[in-house]
């Protein structure tokens, strides 16, 4: 029920997903905790090999170039990462612009247009809604 | 993988966290693929060290007692870790009642409201309603 369709990716594609999730994260400028936390989240709900998740925290630093990144992605992978990319763009309150340019270029490459992208924006907002409400239950607000 | 504040807890709370989802993970004796995705995930979430992971994978095998795991943690730690198991419980698609008793016990250690477990398994339905909105978009993109 859980499962996402990031379990089944081949190794190389986790790596890939992965490295896109750390671009976007860095494409700010600023690392915070919670984009760290999300990215260690999506890494584990891949269940990605310790590792390959060494190196993926080591190129938080030097971030792989995008457009490299991308060519080596088929379009199943490179729309899951959209959509994980943008909880990762979202994680920290706001979207900056030079997260939306990495988006954007993401969006183009998996070949999802404007509308579509303004689904994945809405259903994000969707899931942070809900998972707020959690706090509301469980009495943290 | 929404914004949470586990994050933010004390790190030996953390790690308590962390042991009360492995516990929960064995609580029904078999660990599916879904348990384990969402066990890792929390466990990202968490930013525990590589060290205290691979203590909390060996847990699994080995897992602790009800008893230490709640000892050991706070008020705020206890709610989110009830939230957590509950997702856990649910992971596979339902929620027995070994799941069940241990998500009751958790209610009453941190005396919460009787109909919280309720509550939140609503919420988790919810929010795995989410999840596959989110994959209707891909497959309507797809198309």
């Amino acid at each position: 029920m859980y499962l996402d369709l990031a379990i089944d990716f081949a190794q190389e594609d986790v790596k890939g997903y992965a490295e896109i999730m750390v671009i976007v994260a860095s494409a700010d400028g600023t690392l915070v905790k919670e984009e760290l936390a999300i990215i260690e989240a999506l890494m584990g709900r891949c269940m990605m090999h310790p590792e390959m998740r060494v190196n993926i925290r080591n190129s938080l630093e030097k971030p792989p170039s995008l457009e490299l990144v991308i060519s080596k992605l088929n379009p199943v992978v490179l729309k899951i990462a959209l959509r994980d990319a943008i909880l990762v763009a979202a994680v920290d309150g706001e979207y900056d612009d030079s997260e939306l340019k990495v988006i954007k270029t993401l969006a183009k490459a998996a070949g999802v247009r404007k509308k579509e992208l303004s689904a994945l924006f809405e259903w994000v907002k969707t899931g942070w809604e809900w998972h707020n409400e959690s706090f509301q239950h469980l009495g943290l607000v | 993988m929404l914004p949470d504040t586990v994050h933010k807890l004390p790190r030996e709370e953390r790690f308590a966290y962390a042991r009360l989802l492995a516990f929960m993970a064995r609580v029904d004796n078999e660990l599916t693929v879904d348990e384990m995705a969402m066990f890792e995930q929390r466990l990202g979430t968490a930013l525990l060290s590589p060290p205290q992971r691979k203590t909390i994978r060996g847990a699994l095998k080995n897992p602790p007692s009800l008893e230490e795991c709640l000892a050991e943690m706070g008020e705020e730690t206890g709610r989110l870790a009830l939230r957590d198991a509950t997702l856990m419980a649910a992971a596979d698609g339902s929620v027995d009642d070994d799941e069940r008793e241990v998500l009751n016990t958790i209610v009453e250690h941190f005396d919460l409201a009787p109909d919280s477990v309720d509550r939140l398994l609503e919420w988790t339905a919810n929010g795995y309603l989410w999840m596959q909105e989110g994959y209707d978009i891909l497959n309507e993109i797809s198309e």
